[in-house]
Parts: structure tokens; sequence; C-alpha cells
């Protein structure tokens, strides 16, 4: 009797949302359909709405494709009341399949596109939780589903790149960078950025990629931004950081401390040191002895910062970057060294040595010392060249430490 | 609704209990396709010679569409597997009468279809863990010891993947078995050291666990990430040298003319000048490379005139350096040369040399 009572309600309330759900469909209003399907959404919270078995009473209520995609996201409601993400997982997957199958049949149309929007979104989330519950609980990779989503999104967005025929404005290229912010968020995550290439080359190659919503043009334009960085291309990386900055809501203020995180350094690396009001306003002093130590050429107070803060800058994936930093304190040291010795154009080999070593790096000699500035020569930020026999280096009479920016 | 999981897929268990299953060894001694290596020794010269059941090792063979699944007694026991590895390479690897370009593509093809036993028996654990060491050890090690063979018959960029895969394989069953991993701080720096500069591998290497990243081994591979990175290549070869274990020298040692060909680059423009000599013997010294071979690579990229034979210094300038078009060929390098004479190979790729503790 009690099953059947529950069965009756989860029935009426069924109805309610058919009525809701069809009406959408049949106006094509993807935004109010979307909702019916999104984690975004109150319903999700509605105990009999969470239903472990749907499949018969969605079968009643829905038509074809529906039907399933519905009972599919009941199923997931019941798994994620429960808290079992794996679960969750499962069952938003076989929506997101079931629901580009039903998408791509629709021909030069994409009303749809608010719904992709709003399921591939709680895919991601649900990959991610169900990786760290699988982890928890020790069965399964680490990275596992998340990699299992990308490729779920991936088809995603074939069916929406491959769609040539539409006109423009009921192409469902529009929702291709959506997608490949999606992309982007698990290719960072799971370490695999060198599969973020194809994605950036498909987009840059679209007459309107300057025309998708602001929102998406930032969250794009700082992964790319951060995938430049990693293929030390900084100018770049410089450029598409900034635009997420510059362009990011003013009260977004973790988006924005998230965006610095990544842009200090590159900055940091071009020349900028960043103010102190800054790095405090955002809660970013982390970085604050490090540019002091680079733009003072303290190699030592530049290694404790790094090794204070170790963990922190690990964690956000910019380590590798700061190291790079060396190469400014080099310079920067190097450029003191020269004032030191009154501006004289000869400067023997063997005082660097000795300010390297003043600064505590290891087992240093003038071999190495030769090598550091021969590098600083190279990369032009030393005018000079060594004069191997006198173990000199000989600097150029103007200008010879160009400024880094 | 259907629920699919990964982990409830039943995977078959290997039964087979020799390192080669029957129906393989009947069918390559009709077929002819019987290796020298697994030839009774008396039937050498003849027509249909017999396979020798205790030579005899199962070659790999591309999984193909339409082919029916493996049969259990097709599938090596894991307790096989590791002996035909030790088997490989106590008896295989250490031959010395054949071509070991020969030993190379034997060991390479058997070993992979050890790993195909592996992977279709969803083998995990300690067990997995030790044979992918193994593994692994071998491929760094041929890698080394090829790397001046010509190019058709050793293909550096086959090798580098095959053991790519090896490694990431091995590094993901260390993070997801539980216990301690006596080994994993070499494993750990060989990915690091076979990628230098990767921003994939160095980012893998920095999340590693304290107690694996403060090791001696791994912080040397970090360091040497660093110098390379940097373009330092004095402190490269400095630390490359000395490290202790001849396989992860072995595993860098496939940058070695890169970074030396770097270091000309950046020399040409850093000692540019009319008046100034760079004596070729320090450069022997800082690149750690015997002379004729600085002259060579000195001639490749421009900087050094090709018609020079006895010369005793360079000197550089700054539009004279091309890099060269032509893939550098890599050179054996005495100091790991001298290391490895020294050892069982055998034992070195089993982890039971001097040099694994």
């Amino acid at each position: 009797m009690m099953g059947r009572c529950v069965f009756s309600q989860a029935n009426a309330r069924l109805l309610s949302v058919q009525m809701l759900l069809n009406d959408a469909l049949a106006n094509k209003d993807g935004e109010k359909a979307s909702s019916f399907l999104s984690f975004h959404h109150p319903h999700v919270a509605n105990p009999r709405l969470q239903l472990e078995r749907p499949e018969e009473p969605c079968e009643k209520v829905f038509d074809q494709p529906y039907d399933e995609i519905v009972a599919a996201h009941l199923r997931c409601c019941w798994a994620v009341a429960n808290h079992d993400f794996v679960e969750a997982y499962v069952c938003q997957s076989l929506v997101v399949q079931l629901f580009i199958r039903e998408f791509q049949s629709q021909k030069e149309d994409n009303w749809a596109l608010p719904i992709m929007f709003a399921i591939c979104l709680d895919l991601r989330l649900f990959a991610q939780s169900a990786d760290i519950q699988a982890v928890k609980k020790s069965h399964g990779k680490p990275g596992e589903h998340l990699e299992k989503a990308a490729e779920l999104l991936m088809g995603c967005f074939r069916v929406c790149a491959s769609d040539n025929r539409a006109a423009i404005e009921d192409s469902k290229k529009w929702g291709m960078l959506s997608l490949v912010n999606h992309l982007f968020k698990i290719y960072f995550k799971i370490n695999k950025l060198h599969l973020c290439k194809p994605l950036i080359r498909a987009i840059d190659s679209l007459p309107i990629k300057e025309r998708f919503s602001l929102s998406q043009l930032i969250t794009y334009r700082f992964y790319v931004g951060r995938k430049a960085m990693f293929d030390s291309d900084f100018k770049a990386a410089e450029e598409y950081l900034t635009f997420s900055f510059q362009h990011c809501h003013r009260r977004s203020i973790k988006n924005k401390r998230f965006i610095l995180i990544y842009l200090i350094p590159v900055k940091m690396l071009l020349g900028h040191m960043p103010r102190q009001d800054l790095l405090a306003k955002h809660d970013l002093l982390q970085f604050s002895d490090v540019a002091r130590a680079v733009s003072s050429g303290n190699l030592l107070q530049l290694n404790e910062a790094l090794q204070r803060h170790e963990a922190f800058f690990i964690r956000c994936g910019i380590y590798l970057i700061l190291e790079k930093l060396k190469v400014i304190t080099y310079r920067n040291l190097f450029k003191k060294v020269y004032l030191v010795l009154d501006k004289k154009h000869h400067i023997p080999i063997h005082a660097f040595t000795t300010a390297l070593r003043m600064m505590q790096v290891e087992d240093i000699d003038d071999d190495e010392s030769q090598c550091i500035v021969a590098n600083l020569i190279w990369e032009k930020k030393i005018k000079g060249y060594i004069s191997e026999p006198h173990k000199l280096l000989v600097v150029s009479k103007a200008n010879p430490f160009p400024a880094l920016s | 609704m259907e629920t699919e999981r990964t982990g409830e897929i039943r995977v078959v268990q290997g039964r087979c209990e020799t390192m080669c299953p029957v129906a393989e060894m009947r069918l390559r001694e009709r077929e002819g396709l019987l290796h020298p290596f697994e030839i009774i020794a008396s039937e050498d010269q003849t027509r249909r010679p017999k396979a020798d059941p205790h030579k005899i090792v199962k070659s790999y063979s591309r999984p193909a569409a339409g082919r029916s699944g493996p049969s259990p007694a097709d599938i090596r026991h894991p307790s096989v597997l590791l002996k035909t590895v030790k088997y490989l390479f106590k008896k295989i690897v250490p031959q010395t009468d054949v071509d070991w370009v020969q030993v190379y593509d034997f060991v390479f093809d058997r070993l992979r279809a050890v790993r195909q036993d592996a992977v279709i028996q969803g083998l995990d654990g300690t067990v997995a863990i030790t044979l992918f060491e193994h593994i692994v050890c071998f491929h760094v090690y041929a890698g080394y010891r090829l790397c001046d063979a010509a190019p058709e018959v050793f293909d550096p960029i086959i090798n580098h993947q095959h053991l790519l895969e090896c490694l990431k394989r091995l590094l993901r069953l260390y993070s997801c078995t539980p216990g301690q991993h006596n080994n994993r701080h070499r494993f750990e720096s060989l990915y690091l050291l076979h990628n230098l500069g990767s921003t994939e591998s160095l980012h893998h290497g920095l999340n590693l666990p304290q107690s694996i990243k403060k090791t001696l081994t791994v912080s040397k591979a970090l360091e040497l990430n660093w110098a390379y990175l940097n373009g330092n290549y004095v402190r490269f070869f400095r630390i490359a040298l000395g490290l202790q274990d001849v396989l992860c020298q072995c595993a860098i040692h496939r940058y070695f003319q890169q970074v030396r060909l770097h270091a000309l680059q950046v020399m040409s423009v850093a000692y540019s000048s009319k008046n100034c000599c760079y004596p070729l013997h320090s450069l022997e010294h800082q690149l750690c490379a015997e002379r004729a071979a600085i002259i060579k690579l000195a001639q490749l990229c421009g900087i050094l005139d090709t018609s020079m034979h006895c010369v005793h210094n360079i000197q550089f300038q700054r539009d004279k350096f091309t890099l060269p078009t032509t893939s550098v060929s890599n050179c054996h390098q005495t100091q790991i040369d001298n290391k490895l004479e020294k050892l069982d190979i055998g034992d070195l790729l089993l982890g039971q040399g001097d040099e694994a503790t």
C-alpha cells in the first residue's frame, strides 16, 4: 500500500513537471526546459522526485526520448540525495548521451543549447565528486570519471562543431565555447594540457569567436592564458589573462583572485612587479616576498620565499613559473655587482661568483657563474660579451642592463 | 536502468603455466616462425626446427577486430609473467655473440606480450608494480645502449613511447596501491629525467608526497630539470654525471647532445668577440665530451670550419651559429659505459644490483 501511495504521489509531481517541461519543449523554450534538468533548480531537492526506479512512471507521461532523459535525471536526483556521486555520474552521463543524440537530430536548430549547458555543467561536477569519492573508497583510479566525462563532452563538441549547414543564428556552434571551457577545466585538473591545443585551434578558426557571451570569453581566455603560460609564451599569456582580469565582474572577488594567481607571476617574468596594496587587497601576500626578492636580486630570499609558500604555489600550479624568476633575479643581482664596482665595463667573473656564494648557491664556481652570465647575454638581459682568456664580462657602454619590460 | 561499473566487469584469469602457450608453440613450429633464440640447439640447421619449451616465449600479436577473446589457457599466470621477464633478462639480454639490436627486437616484442597478458587480466597490486618496474628498466637501458645505432635498426622514438606508457602505468599503480613501495622514488626520478623540462612530468613530480619528493634521487632529478630549463649546462652535466644510479644516467643521457648544442648556441652569442678565443679543452670539460665529438658538433652548427681537424680553440661569432637541420646523433658517454661494464645487466634490470638501493 505504502509503495503505491508514494508511487502515485510521485506520479502527481511528475505530471506537473511533465506539463511544464512539455510546454517548454513545445515552445522550444530551451531556457525553461533546461531548468527541469538542472541541479541548479530547487526541484532536485524534492524527495518525491528522487526516484530509484523512475522508468515506468516516466514512460507513461513523457514522449521519447524525454522519458528516458527525465528518468535518468530523476534517478540522478535519487543518487545525489544518497550522496552516491559515482552513481550520480553514471546517471548524468546517460542524460547527456541521450540528449545529445536527440539534439543532433534537431537539424538547423539550436534552441536546446541551454539544456546542453545545464546538463554538461552537472556532468563535470558529478565526475569531479565521483573521482573524490571513488579514490576515498580506494576503488577507481584518480581522474577516471573526469576522463570519461571529457570523452562525452568531446562527443557533444563534435556535434556542435560539425553543424555547418545551419544559418549562423540557428547554429549549434554557439555551444562550442562552453564545452571547450568545461574541457579545459578537466584537462587542467587531470594534467593533460596537450589536449587543449586542438580545441584552441577550433575556436580560433570560428568566425563568431569574438561574439560569445562575455562570461564564456573570460573563462576561455583565462585558460588559454594559462596554457600559453605553460608553453612559456608569456607575452600571449599576459594578454589573455589581462583580458580576463579586466573584464571579470568586480564583484567576482574569488575569480579575480584566481586570475591574479596566474597573471602576477607572468607579469613578474616580464619585469612588472606587483604593488603591495594589490596583493593585500586580493589576499595574495604569498607573492610579496617573492616580488621583493626578485627585484632586489636576493636569490637567498627568493629561495626562502619559494620554500615557505611551496605548498600554495604547487597547488596553484605556478611553482614551475616562479622557478623561472631565478633568471631575472640573477640579472638584478649582477646589475648590483656592476653598480658596486662603480659601473666599470670590465667585471671579473669572480665577482659574480662571490655574489652568488653570498646567496648560498650550492657549490657555485667560476665556470657556473660564467654559464649563468652567458645565458643572460643570450637572452639579451645583459649587453656585452665574455672574454674567456681574461675571465671578464665586458659590458656595453650604453645601457648594459636593458630594462626588462 | 542498466548501470555499468568498471569494477564489475569480469576479467580473464591467466592459467597458462609456461612462458609460451602450447597452442602458439605448435603454430609457430609449423609455420616456421620461431626465433633463433627459441630453437633447440641441435636443430638450428634443420628446415623445420623444433622449439625448445624452456626457451620459447609468447610473442606479441595485435588484438584484431573479429578475433575471439583470449582463452585463459593462452594467458600466462602472473607468476609466470614474472618468471618470463626474469628469463629474458638473465638469459637473453646478456648475450654477446649476436648483434644486440636482435636481442633488443626479441626482448622488446616478448615484453610487449607480457604487458598485454598483464593488462588483459587487469593485473594490479605489487605483482604488477614489480613487472612494470622491470620492463621500464629494460627500455631505459636499451635506449642508452642503442643510442648510436642506425635509425633503420633502432627507433628511439618508439622505444621512448613504450617506455612512457609503462612508466605512466607504473606511476598510476604506485598512487593507487596501498602500502610502501620501496622503489618508487627511483621510478619517479626516471620519469622526471626521461621527460626533462616537460610541464606535465614536472607538475606530477612537484605534487608527489613529501616523503618521496625529499629523497635524494627525486630532488636531484628536479634540480636537473631546473638546470635544463634555465640553460645551465655547467650544473646540468655536473649533476647528471654525479648521479648514483646508472639507470638514471641512462635516462637523462638522451638530452646530452641537445644540452651541448644549446650551450654552443648560447656561447656563440655570449663569447662573440673578434679578439677572443675559447679553448677547446675547457669546452671538453664543461660539456663532458671528447674533443672529437665537440669538433663534430661545432662543425655541424657552422661555428667551426669543416676543413679543420687539428684545432685548439673556437672563435665564437654571433651570426655563425645555425641550428643543424639533420638530427644530431648521440654518442656513448664514457663515464656511463664504465659504470655499466662493472655490472651484471640482468641483475641491474631486475633491480637486484647494488644500484637499486
